[in-house]
């Protein structure tokens, strides 16, 4: 019997130092972060951070959490966070954290210095999405007036999921993305853009596209309407408006609803010259129409697929050719493609795939198909 | 002095009661009524609840008898009608000679009737309702069945209720619970076999089996077991139960029991032993199988998806009644990631201002839960509707908006308490593995609930009743084995016994459909 009960202690001990790191503290005495920003005043090349933080204290049940603002200066972004601690009687708590503003200064020096410390740290998620500030401070986004939701870092999370699906004006990129698609040499990053829109003197932040980068650092920017063109090529379309003008005498405007979309992307190497073909499939519901349209009839249909798939064809081929001819980073992923498909022939182009990226031939051939008019009789 | 003076005072009355037990047990019965009724007196001596009744048959010849038996235990009617009146009637002269044979068999007119020569007897006799039957010049007495016993009227058990089961629950007399038994299986395989335990209570005891579905090792193992029992008395079932139990450190039970009528007959018919003590209405069955904690009478009378659904509903309270306040305690102040942070949000809230730490909190909440249920069942009704209200309003609410404890936890304590009710036959189980898990997991976090889970799995399948596993059933995939365990498989399906309890396997021979071809 005793001998059972030394080998059941020992078994249980033995669990013990096979766990990870566990520490008693309290939800009592945690401060929960919810988004952070990052500055870097140029004279002193320190890191300037602002945390929102649940205000749990001063908040009651009935009118919900608000926000507060916590600042800290530091050398690097640990310190920084450290320093921030001394304003506060509880201990940060990243692990709800759910955005990281960048200002765009920095990320034109680089976005690699910033996420080290944001991947190392053991209680932020990989998760916790990244976002280039276009203001003069990051910190401004943080205080914008808030529409629907008080918690500022809350909301932007909440466009960006949002919006990556609806409008298709902005993309998802989490942490762990951003810090594959930095390792990779054959795609590059984009990141989405919000800036602060001021309008009868409330200030709102919204999404403004996205940020291209070229290695770790920042290019440019897209439109959102751009972005729209951007998912198409990269086949993250899940839903979104197509909008058209002036298909034909009888049309003056129409709108297309996107069911689901497949973009296949092939490409052709003859005479070493390298050539990109992105066939969006897109299902589209019939939305609206300004003009006469006759719904029953095969052949009118037929014909505004064809005009539709041109123009959407036209709208895809420019943002390319804006990407190759003023950014020339390959933020669409051609290089991986062909590495996937054919690693022989990457090893060849990788090393002068910026200038082949930047005059390469992309054809592109969208076919539209109206499932669903929605007669109205 | 004093102290002397009683000590010795008790001394002699000890030696003068040792004295009348050994005369007691050696000395025979005498021929005359006098020198048995001044034994009698000096046996009970002090104890004025025994009646002697001296009777003297006067019609045409003399005889002298004497009557004895308790006050309240016997039935006046028999004493009056069926042995003082025959007695006093007997017509002597037709008689040659009055023998005790002579009055058994011709003149009393009672059912059970013994002769006795032996004073121990007697007293137990006396003492259970007999009426004792002296005769002049016989060095023997009768005792005459003429138990008169106050009893309860059979009713529904309050602990086990059902809706469309059988509402007749046993008493506190044996022989009537017997009966009930008795009355569902017709057939000499019920075998009833009468134990007395308590050197003082002499409580009688009936231990119970069908003859040819028992498993033999298990009933010389009992009877092995309650052959060892040497105690002075015997009040209730779970004296019993706690003697010859298997695992008696154990909170878990390995001895069923039982109100009803109807399970006892289940049991019986599975091949399980079943035990039932005079004075108490709760009968004890073995063997044991875990999943007995989940079953309750009322799934063999209800529609099978409804029953299965019930059982699985009690297992899944079991679980949530044993983790939820350690799996708080963990998440709240180990692993904040788990919670999605609307919910880590409104929890920091509440628990901000709260000025103990979780866990102590916890502990206190599951306190004052368990005083207020313990109480809700000790007090009288009149004072529930009192106690209903300090529990909702006082630990509830006021608790809550005094900032006494979160609301969060208050959400904890009730869905515990109300979970826990849904498996009463694991109260004790529940409690000591609650506590013992809300102590590892505030330790440890969940790493501590996991090994305190794995502790109490350990124990759960080590334990035994009777040398059979309580899981055994649950380490088979055979279908017929598990039929009656996750689930309560319709009565066409179950065709076999459990096998490790009866010998005898198959239970339904007609499992065929019914369709007319």
């Amino acid at each position: 019997m005793i001998k059972r009960i030394a080998y059941l202690c020992v078994m249980i001990l033995m669990v013990l130092p096979l766990t990870g790191c566990w520490d008693y503290i309290p939800i009592s005495q945690i401060t929960i972060v919810s988004g952070i920003t990052i500055d870097k005043d140029q004279a002193s090349n320190e890191y300037q951070l602002a945390f929102e933080i649940y205000d749990v204290k001063s908040s009651s049940k009935d009118e919900g959490v608000k926000p507060k603002i916590i600042d800290s200066t530091g050398t690097t972004i640990f310190e920084a966070i450290r320093n921030a601690k001394s304003k506060l009687s509880n201990k940060l708590y990243f692990g709800a954290a759910q955005v990281i503003v960048v200002n765009e200064s920095i990320a034109k020096e680089g976005m690699k210095p910033i996420i080290d410390f944001f991947l190392r740290d053991k209680e932020l998620r990989e998760t916790t999405k990244l976002v280039i500030s276009q203001e003069k401070s990051a910190k401004d986004i943080l205080t914008s007036e808030y529409t629907d939701e008080k918690i500022i870092s809350t909301q932007i999370d909440s466009i960006i999921t949002e919006d990556a699906k609806v409008t298709l004006s902005t993309v998802n990129s989490s942490l762990y993305q951003t810090y594959n698609i930095l390792k990779s040499e054959e795609i590059s990053l984009v990141l989405p853009a919000f800036k602060n829109n001021k309008k009868n003197n409330i200030t709102i932040t919204e999404a403004n596209g996205i940020a291209i980068f070229k290695e770790d650092k920042l290019k440019g920017y897209l439109f959102p309407e751009e972005t729209k063109y951007y998912s198409f090529v990269v086949n993250e379309v899940e839903g979104g408006v197509l909008a058209f003008e002036n298909i034909n005498s009888d049309i003056k405007k129409i709108s297309l609803e996107i069911v689901s979309n497949k973009t296949r992307l092939s490409y052709t190497y003859t005479d070493n010259k390298i050539k990109m073909i992105v066939e969006p499939k897109v299902n589209v519901h019939l939305g609206e129409i300004e003009g006469y349209f006759n719904s029953t009839d095969e052949k009118q249909i037929q014909k505004l697929e064809e005009t539709t798939g041109m123009l959407l064809g036209e709208n895809i081929s420019s943002v390319i050719k804006k990407v190759q001819t003023k950014y020339q980073t390959d933020i669409f992923g051609f290089g991986n493609y062909i590495n996937k498909k054919n690693p022989k022939l990457w090893n060849k182009l990788s090393s002068t795939w910026d200038e082949t990226f930047s005059n390469l031939e992309v054809e592109v051939k969208p076919k539209i198909a109206i499932k669903d008019t929605s007669q109205i009789k | 002095m004093f102290g002397f003076n009683s000590k010795n005072k008790k001394n002699v009355i000890d030696e003068k009661l040792k004295q009348i037990q050994i005369e007691v047990n050696n000395d025979l019965l005498s021929s005359s009524i006098e020198k048995n009724l001044s034994t009698l007196k000096e046996i009970f001596v002090d104890n004025d609840v025994l009646v002697t009744r001296p009777i003297e048959s006067d019609n045409k010849g003399k005889l002298n008898y004497l009557i004895a038996y308790m006050d309240g235990l016997v039935n006046s009617v028999i004493i009056n009608d069926s042995i003082i009146k025959p007695l006093m009637l007997i017509d002597l002269e037709k008689q040659k000679k009055i023998s005790m044979d002579t009055l058994i068999n011709s003149v009393v007119m009672i059912n059970e009737v013994k002769k006795t020569q032996n004073w121990a007897e007697i007293i137990e006799s006396i003492n259970y309702g007999d009426s004792i039957l002296f005769m002049d010049g016989e060095a023997e007495a009768l005792i005459l069945n003429s138990k008169g016993l106050q009893t309860r009227a059979i009713s529904e058990p309050e602990s086990e209720r059902n809706l469309k089961g059988p509402r007749e629950g046993f008493s506190e007399a044996i022989i009537t619970n017997l009966s009930l038994v008795r009355r569902k299986i017709r057939t000499n395989e019920l075998k009833m076999k009468f134990y007395t335990f308590g050197e003082r209570t002499k409580t009688k005891a009936c231990v119970c089996y069908m003859d040819s579905l028992v498993n033999k090792n298990i009933l010389k193992d009992l009877y092995k077991r309650l052959d060892k029992i040497d105690i002075d008395g015997v009040l209730g079932s779970q004296y019993l139960s706690e003697l010859i139990t298997d695992c008696r450190w154990s909170p878990f039970e390995s001895i069923g029991n039982t109100e009803r009528p109807d399970v006892v007959v289940g049991k019986l018919l599975e091949g399980r032993i079943a035990i039932f003590v005079d004075g108490t209405p709760v009968v004890i069955t073995a063997p044991y199988l875990f999943v007995e904690n989940f079953q309750s009478s009322e799934d063999y009378y209800l529609n099978f998806y409804y029953a299965s659904f019930s059982r699985l509903l009690r297992m899944l309270a079991l679980i949530i009644t044993l983790i939820v306040p350690a799996f708080y305690i963990a998440i709240v102040a180990f692993h904040h990631e788990i919670l999605p942070t609307p919910l880590l949000v409104s929890i920091t809230m509440d628990s901000s201002s709260v000025p103990f730490p979780t866990g102590i909190e916890a502990f206190v909440m599951l306190i004052i839960f368990d005083v207020l249920k313990e109480t809700g069942i000790r007090m009288s009704s009149n004072v529930g509707q009192a106690l209903s209200i300090v529990g909702a309003l006082v630990i509830g609410q006021s608790a809550v908006t005094a900032k006494f404890v979160s609301a969060p936890m208050i959400i904890v304590v009730a869905i515990t308490g109300i979970t826990s009710l849904l498996v009463p036959k694991m109260n004790s189980a529940n409690i000591v593995c609650r506590y013992f898990l809300l102590f590892c997991a505030s330790f440890l976090g969940l790493e501590g609930l996991a090994c305190g889970l794995l502790l109490i799995l350990i124990h759960v399948l080590n334990l035994k009743s009777f040398g059979v596993s309580q899981f055994v059933p649950m380490r088979s995939i055979k279908y017929q084995e598990i039929k009656d365990i996750v689930i309560r498989a319709p009565w066409w399906q179950m065709i076999t016994r459990p096998s490790v309890i009866s010998t005898d396997k198959v239970r339904l021979k007609s499992s065929g459909e019914n369709t007319d071809d």
